[in-house]
């Protein structure tokens, strides 16, 4: 009896982790067509209360599936109806008047967003505390990041949802509230200051938003903090950069500048080759020395678990000048920390590439490493990746953009895992042909130029002894 | 008496059982991206995407019977995104294609279209950056990026154009 109770109460737990957010319940602020499977639409009118349900399912198509519910979010009928998301999320969605700090799946930091940005309630759960998941949306109800970049359905980055602490989501409710109701009791008792009652009257945005009534405008675009990491910056930039001759130019001088204050301003680029190489070196000696730290830089028997264990770095494998080789032709040029990616340049909406840095990771590849199903194959254990801990992926992924040392070890820590794993297909691979087969995977395929600038030219010659970084770019890039 | 300890000890076990086999699915790493029938005349598809040891998967199944099946490493070539394209209006049972979108390195892409109707496919190459996909009414356009121009920040373009 104690034991099925138990096994209950763990099942129920499991169950709760796995369906972390219920569907949610809202209230309309604006009239919605909602639409049956039949086809046939009716119009939801204001202030009308529904309740979203297979969310998760759902996130990423056109169309959210509601219930109809009463203000005690009890079901009217057995229905389910169809309605446009971005309709949905302009008519449920809310503002606060100051910043909202928000989380991810698992707790971790994803940054906050100023006050005037819509937000729109998906569900709650209780993992890991109690929290209301979230989606952020611009003015037309299509989902956004806390920096303000739109979600690319194409990216393969899933539809971005946050979670908020109950608490204070509900606290800023209230504050919304409560300055509601100070605005229509001063309106009633003609306090309002240069406004007469009696008589229609357009109060400047300024005066509204005081008075708690008008939403706050979207965030400000020359709302920069000190903050910012390199990458929000040169983000920042695109709107007048986009799609013009001298795009190119002045994005690097952008991230030319956003040097100033590190180590690497006012180098030269044969001075940066050499340093980068320097920092290559740095890196992989801090890896080795926290992997052998774990104990669990051992060669096990099964070649797959070698392949998903992060700590095991083969003294064999992937080694600093490789690494140098790689970032002087992903950088090929300005071997910036800074640097965004050719796609910013392209007259698209957002950049369709999120690479950026010395080894030009996108945020989809970094969240694999992250999320892999079979074990984290970047933790976070150096004194390089340090800052990162805590972070999400997605924000870790931005503010990668400060530390060259951070952008370095991820591109040694897929090197090594593509490494391994080519092992695991085939132990007869020479060496050479392992790492060959590493560096394919890093990059597109395997007659490109980038496989002959980086193995047959880069290389053999940042082996031979006396050679530095600078020697050999320039004798492959100039 | 015996029946009933008999049925307890059978009822904790079978929660034991469900419990062992979602802990270890759990170590293991399963992961499904996506599973979606889809139907275009009298024909129903399968189409799957799921994560499978160090790997991506992407299934098409018609009456039990695999017609795709393409598996990529999953950190350096994983799955993006899916995606359809189908002619609109009167045409629209004319043809159903799949558009799948993988990783390929750290920024690039594979562009994978299949044509459900004819069962073959009909595009699959990479780029160095992501593509640039046009849906037409009579097809599709696609752009993809190759090796950098000499030393500036431009990539050789392909273009090609498919047509229902």
């Amino acid at each position: 009896m104690m034991i099925k109770s138990f096994l209950v109460l763990l099942f129920t737990l499991i169950l709760s982790q796995l369906n972390a957010a219920e569907g949610a319940f809202n209230q309309i602020q604006k009239a919605l067509s909602i639409q049956l499977d039949d086809g046939t639409s009716t119009t939801l009118d204001r202030d009308s209360f529904i309740r979203q349900i297979n969310v998760r399912d759902n996130l990423g198509k056109w169309y959210a599936e509601v219930r109809l519910v009463d203000d005690e979010n009890r079901v009217i009928n057995d229905k389910v109806y169809k309605v446009s998301r971005k309709y949905l999320n302009m008519s449920v969605g809310v503002m606060f008047f100051d910043s909202l700090s928000l989380y991810d799946h698992y707790g971790n930091d994803e940054g906050s967003i100023p006050g005037g940005v819509n937000l729109v309630r998906l569900g709650e759960g209780d993992f890991p505390w109690p929290h209301y998941l979230l989606s952020v949306t611009d003015d037309d109800g299509h989902p956004i990041y806390p920096d303000g970049t739109p979600w690319d359905a194409k990216s393969g980055d899933p539809y971005p949802t946050f979670k908020v602490h109950k608490k204070t989501f509900e606290a800023k409710l209230l504050d919304n509230k409560v300055r509601e109701l100070i605005f229509i009791s001063e309106q009633e008792k003609g306090i309002v200051d240069g406004v007469d009652c009696n008589q229609e009257t357009t109060l400047s945005d300024q005066e509204a938003m005081e008075l708690g009534r008008v939403k706050p405008k979207p965030r400000p675009k020359d709302l920069k903090t000190n903050q910012q990491s390199p990458y929000e910056v040169v983000m920042d930039s695109r709107g007048a950069l986009q799609g013009t001759n001298s795009c190119t130019s002045k994005r690097r001088a952008i991230e030319e500048r956003l040097l100033s204050g590190s180590d690497w301003e006012g180098l030269s680029l044969h001075e940066k080759a050499d340093k980068v190489y320097d920092l290559a070196k740095e890196v992989r000696e801090e890896i080795v020395k926290v992997s052998d730290q774990s104990g669990k830089n051992q060669r096990g028997s099964s070649r797959f678990a070698n392949s998903v264990n992060p700590h095991y770095f083969p003294d064999s494998g992937i080694k600093p000048e490789l690494v140098a080789c790689i970032v002087f032709q992903e950088t090929e040029g300005h071997l910036n920390f800074t640097s965004h990616n050719v796609t910013y340049c392209h007259n698209t909406r957002t950049p369709s590439s999120t690479a950026h840095g010395l080894t030009q990771f996108t945020r989809t590849t970094f969240r694999m490493m992250k999320n892999h199903p079979d074990g984290d194959q970047a933790p976070y254990l150096t004194k390089f990746t340090e800052p990162l801990k805590g972070l999400s992926a997605t924000k870790a992924h931005k503010e990668m953009s400060r530390y060259p040392g951070a952008q370095i070890e991820l591109a040694y820590r897929l090197l090594n895992h593509e490494y391994k794993r080519a092992y695991v297909i085939n132990p007869n691979k020479s060496r050479t042909e392992l790492i060959r087969d590493a560096v394919e995977a890093y990059d597109k395929d395997n007659q490109s130029e980038y496989l002959r600038n980086v193995m047959d030219k880069c290389l053999p010659c940042m082996k031979k002894s006396g050679n530095d970084g600078s020697d050999c770019y320039s004798d492959v890039y100039e | 008496m015996m029946g009933v300890i008999v049925t307890q000890m059978s009822m904790n076990r079978m929660i034991s059982i469900f419990l062992l086999a979602f802990l270890t699915s759990q170590t293991v790493g399963a992961k499904s991206y996506f599973s979606e029938k889809k139907s275009l005349g009298a024909k129903t598809y399968l189409i799957k995407a799921y994560y499978e040891k160090n790997h991506d998967l992407l299934t098409i199944e018609r009456k039990g019977e695999t017609l795709l099946k393409e598996s990529f490493p999953y950190l350096s070539q994983g799955f993006k995104t899916i995606q359809f394209h189908s002619p609109k209006g009167k045409d629209k049972d004319k043809a159903l294609w799949l558009m799948a979108f993988f990783r390929k390195g750290v920024h690039g892409e594979r562009v994978l279209v299949y044509d459900l109707k004819e069962e073959k496919i009909l595009f699959n190459e990479t780029s160095s950056w992501p593509s640039e996909i046009e849906k037409l009414d009579s097809g599709l356009k696609i752009k993809t990026f190759g090796d950098r121009i000499d030393q500036s920040d431009r990539y050789q373009e392909s273009e090609k154009t498919l047509s229902f």
